[in-house]
């Protein structure tokens, strides 16, 4: 299994490669070895936010201005954001959702069970394609896809990140 | 002042500001007086000032406006903390207060009617006082938003607007005539060249 920071550098590999210019994040144990990468390299404009949904606007309006963002968040907060998310997809000004825990295997912690369950539901609802990674190896190509995908149709994407898979705390 | 001269106001004051309105009156208002292709009308409920920020991050050179009614802001109020920290000085957020949803019969009191201040909301999360305005009428809401608007920001500014004075029904209101997608468009390609 490859070590957090390994698994970091891949996703900002692959950020740099699909045209990334900006990161609005809210912290999440999870994520969190994701976003001081992204810091560190001082490639992408880190952008933190108070509220998930704030951010997913706030990216929404850069990529009105032509800037490629990543949301950075915990699944929880693709619920609050299920508004903005739907205006983005009328208006065809798309996000790129990056975000822990699934409805799937590897979410031990019943307080984590809400966050679970609605994130696929959000994105189902609205039309919003979405993967689950399963393959730590694979994160670098897997967001050069998301993002490749997001730019050319027009469409927000999700990107679910089982703990699990980035945090070595939850294997 | 009520919310017909303030938008007066501000069109009057927009120039080639890129805009983002909120949901409801201001954006027929706004399309009537001063409609651009930079402009995203009625962005939904709590995001307008929002996405205005991102764009004023994106382009630093541009002057970038949000105008939203007090209520549409509050529910996305926490923007406020997030202006301050990140200062993109060519944001100006504009908010006019009339106290009312501005829906249905238009009389449903909003939080500011039952005393939330939006000028001491701004301050309690750290704005500086010299960037925050609450003007008295009309010509002091154009003055204040022209000079806004030449830079130095970010910029807060609460219009008190008289809600006995605008059109009874939300049905009655003005509605901008470019679908949503179409705002996008325009606005991307106004964008496109201005980085």
């Amino acid at each position: 299994m490859a070590a957090d920071t390994d698994i970091a550098e891949s996703m900002l590999r692959g950020a740099i490669r699909a045209g990334v210019d900006a990161c609005v994040y809210l912290p999440d144990s999870c994520l969190m070895p994701i976003v001081r990468t992204f810091q560190r390299s001082q490639r992408v404009t880190m952008i933190s936010c108070a509220r998930e949904d704030e951010g997913v606007a706030i990216a929404v309006g850069l990529s009105l201005a032509g800037r490629i963002a990543v949301c950075l968040m915990e699944a929880s907060g693709i619920g609050y954001s299920a508004l903005i998310l739907a205006r983005a997809q009328v208006q065809r000004t798309p996000v790129v959702i990056v975000a822990s825990h699934t409805g799937g295997a590897g979410e031990p912690h019943d307080y984590h069970g809400a966050t679970a369950l609605l994130a696929e539901g959000v994105f189902r609802g609205l039309g919003i394609p979405y993967e689950i990674a399963t393959e730590p190896r694979s994160l670098e190509t897997l967001l050069y896809r998301v993002v490749q995908t997001t730019r050319g149709q027009l469409t927000s994407f999700g990107l679910l990140i089982p703990p699990f898979l980035v945090s070595e705390a939850d294997r | 002042m009520n919310r017909i001269e303030a938008m007066d106001a501000v069109a009057a004051a927009r120039a080639d500001a890129v805009v983002i309105t909120g949901p409801g009156a201001n954006s027929g208002l706004l399309y009537e007086r001063a409609d651009s292709p930079a402009t995203i009308y009625n962005m939904d409920m709590g995001y307008a000032t929002a996405v205005a920020l991102g764009i004023a991050l994106a382009r630093p050179h541009r002057r970038v406006l949000a105008i939203e009614g007090e209520g549409s802001f509050y529910a996305g109020s926490v923007v406020l903390s997030t202006i301050w920290r990140l200062r993109p000085n060519n944001l100006v957020v504009v908010v006019l207060d009339n106290g009312v949803w501005g829906t249905g019969d238009g009389l449903e009191p909003t939080a500011t009617a039952f005393g939330v201040d939006l000028v001491r909301l701004a301050l309690a999360v750290g704005w500086d006082e010299r960037h925050v305005y609450s003007p008295v009428d009309a010509t002091e809401l154009h003055r204040r938003l022209s000079s806004a608007l030449g830079r130095g920001g970010p910029h807060f500014i609460v219009a008190k607007t008289d809600a006995s004075k605008d059109e009874p029904s939300s049905t009655a209101r003005p509605r901008p005539k470019r679908h949503v997608l179409d705002c996008a468009v325009l606005m991307r390609a106004e964008l496109s060249g201005d980085a």
